[in-house]
């Protein structure tokens, strides 16, 4: 965490010379009437899939979605600072960070570029979230992929770019290297895939299942090491086909390493999304595999596979802008622990209608259904097997 | 008292109504209108109409280009308007009209510059000599996408919302018509389409097989 704190002192000092400068400032106020599913959410320490659910089968209730503020300041034509805040006070603090990292893009006249960024931000793996306050653009709730992405990813470090910009083609090749992300991969062996919409904060944990007991927390964000995680890829587009976007990523932690709050949770995946549009359509499919474990001693390697894809289909009609999404996922852990471990697969369906009949105003309603089994439901009294449903009414507000 | 003729006079007057018996090409103004679509039928807005006369034949060219110039303005982080055409050799004028910086730049073979933009300025005229399509970009928002087709046609239009454009003040003649847009498919060819001026009215219907509109992705960070 100190590290963060650098980090962002050295981002406050670049700041400073931009006074006289471009400053874009883009928020959003999201306000929800939510009928959320029977189960304990996970964010609340039960096995809940969704974002909201208190175990207690609450019919309706309001909340805050997201307060978030996106700030984009151009200190040079080539330089770049771009930070995401979003207020929630169910986070550890009110008002936290999603990202924040400086850009060097020099322009280029010739079929290349390359630019550079560091500091905090989300690797390149959704193709939902680009929204202030990493919002999904179809959804209200992204994919159980990019819920997990929200949830416990984020590059603190540096990533460099490479494009060659063809005629008809179109490639980028991406690789970062980065730190403080020791603890990614916690949770989806914990409580498995979601879909949940509120993106981790920088100084953010998230609750452990942990039914009965206090609180415990996951600190995703933390260097237990000396080892350097990284990421590359490639992305390729052109206009008939779309993007299709390829990533291996690996944070690099030491499976053995531990301190007081955290293992080292070694965490690799592989990505590869495709974004497209068929006719009116606009579909998104993505599909990630990877694996985490922990080693704190010889004789307990812990070693969790988890995989998901999604398809979705999105379709505008005026003020009008549909989406289906169909999710499907699965962990499977291999683990000297006594069972339940953490087992899982489930399918999951969402659709949503949004209606934007001004620029800054729109009214989303969302229905998601998961149906899956987990072994460990078993710690709470339940059947592995379960079915829930989230519907949500959401009002947004844009500047 | 009426005065008489003078012979030169009357000679003049004779002269006149020969040339009007013949009839110059200077004196034929054609209109046509252009209609394009999409292959779905609907109208296609910012599509490149192109007239030239069909090869080997003579015909005098429009004294002053309409389209030696033309002007793209930048607003709410959008360029306005996304498509233009210009001659061989016109220019375009930049503008920004937001209250932020933009990287204006091409890297089309066609035409590569770069320019920093501050906000309310209006840029010199920036010359594109040789004919072709040219991507303009902004390199600090790269949601912003915009096109100067240039051309060596002597008579050339955009299509409006409608997918409409009128074409006035055409020598009589054979003409090809060719139809550009930024949506064609990789690597097809401009649509093309033979078409005689023997009116003062005609119409060019010509329907485009183009890609879906390019949503963004993702957000420039």
């Amino acid at each position: 965490m100190r590290r963060i704190f650098i980090l962002l002192a050295v981002l406050c000092a670049a700041v400073r010379p931009v006074a006289a400068q471009d400053i874009t400032i883009n928020g959003l106020a999201d306000f929800r009437l939510i009928a959320p599913p029977s189960d304990t959410s996970h964010l609340e320490g039960g096995y809940g899939k969704f974002r909201w659910g208190d175990g207690r089968g609450s019919p309706v209730i309001p909340d805050l979605a997201a307060l978030a503020l996106r700030v984009a300041a151009t200190v040079t034509p080539d330089l770049r600072i771009v930070a995401q805040f979003r207020y929630d006070p169910k986070q550890k603090t009110a008002l936290d960070m999603l990202e924040a990292y400086v850009r060097y893009r020099p322009v280029s006249t010739s079929n290349w570029r390359w630019s550079v960024r560091g500091g905090a931000f989300f690797p390149p793996v959704s193709l939902e979230n680009s929204g202030v306050g990493w919002t999904p653009e179809w959804t209200l709730t992204p994919s159980a992929i990019n819920s997990w992405v929200g949830e416990e990813l984020r590059v603190i470090g540096a990533e460099g770019t490479l494009e060659w910009r063809g005629e008809v083609d179109r490639f980028e090749f991406v690789a970062a290297a980065f730190g403080v992300n020791d603890g990614a991969g916690e949770s989806i062996d914990d409580y498995g895939w979601t879909l949940n919409d509120r993106a981790i904060g920088l100084f953010d944990h998230i609750r452990t299942p942990n039914p009965g007991g206090p609180p415990t927390y996951n600190y995703q964000f933390r260097q237990l090491d000396h080892a350097v995680g990284w990421y590359a890829g490639v992305n390729w587009e052109r206009p008939d086909l779309g993007r299709i976007s390829f990533l291996r990523y690996d944070n690099g932690a030491d499976p053995s390493a531990h301190d007081d709050y955290e293992f080292g949770w070694r965490t690799s995946f592989w990505s590869l999304g495709w974004s497209t549009e068929i006719g009116p359509v606009t579909i998104l499919a993505q599909g990630l595999t990877g694996t985490t474990s922990i080693a704190p001693s010889p004789s307990f390697v812990s070693r969790t596979d988890f995989w998901s894809y999604f398809v979705l289909a999105g379709i505008e009609r005026g003020t009008w802008r549909f989406a289906v999404r169909f999710d499907q996922f699965a962990t499977s852990e291999t683990s000297p622990s006594p069972p339940p471990r953490s087992d899982e697969h489930g399918i999951a369906g969402t659709a949503a209608a949004t209606w934007s009949p001004l620029k800054w105003l729109s009214l989303t309603g969302e229905v998601a259904a998961i149906d899956s089994a987990r072994s460990q439901r078993a710690l709470i009294g339940k059947a592995p097997h379960t079915t829930a449903v989230q519907a949500q009414l959401a009002l947004r507000l844009r500047f | 008292m009426n005065r008489i003729p003078t012979p030169s006079l009357i000679a003049y007057l004779i002269g006149v109504a020969i040339l009007s018996c013949l009839g110059t090409p200077a004196a034929f103004a054609a209109t046509v209108t252009a209609t394009i679509t999409d292959d779905a039928g609907r109208p296609l807005a910012d599509a490149v109409v192109m007239l030239a006369p069909e090869p080997g034949t003579p015909m005098p060219a429009p004294e002053r280009s309409r389209i030696a110039t033309a002007t793209i303005d930048q607003t709410d982080e959008v360029f306005v308007p996304p498509v233009v055409v210009i001659r061989s050799g016109g220019t375009v004028v930049f503008r920004n009209s937001d209250g932020i910086r933009h990287h204006v730049y091409s890297f089309a073979p066609v035409r590569r510059f770069e320019m920093v933009q501050a906000p309310g300025e209006t840029s010199e005229p920036v010359r594109f000599d040789k004919p072709g399509a040219v991507a303009i970009g902004c390199n600090i928002h790269d949601h912003m996408i915009a096109h100067v087709f240039v051309t060596d046609a002597p008579w050339a239009i955009v299509t409006d919302a409608q997918g409409r454009a009128i074409l006035p003040e055409l020598p009589a003649g054979q003409f090809v018509a060719t139809v550009w847009h930024a949506r064609l498919r990789p690597r097809s060819e401009p649509v093309t389409r033979q078409i005689a001026l023997t009116a003062a009215n005609a119409s060019l219907a010509v329907s485009l097989s183009v890609l879906p509109p390019r949503r963004p992705r993702g957000h420039d960070y």
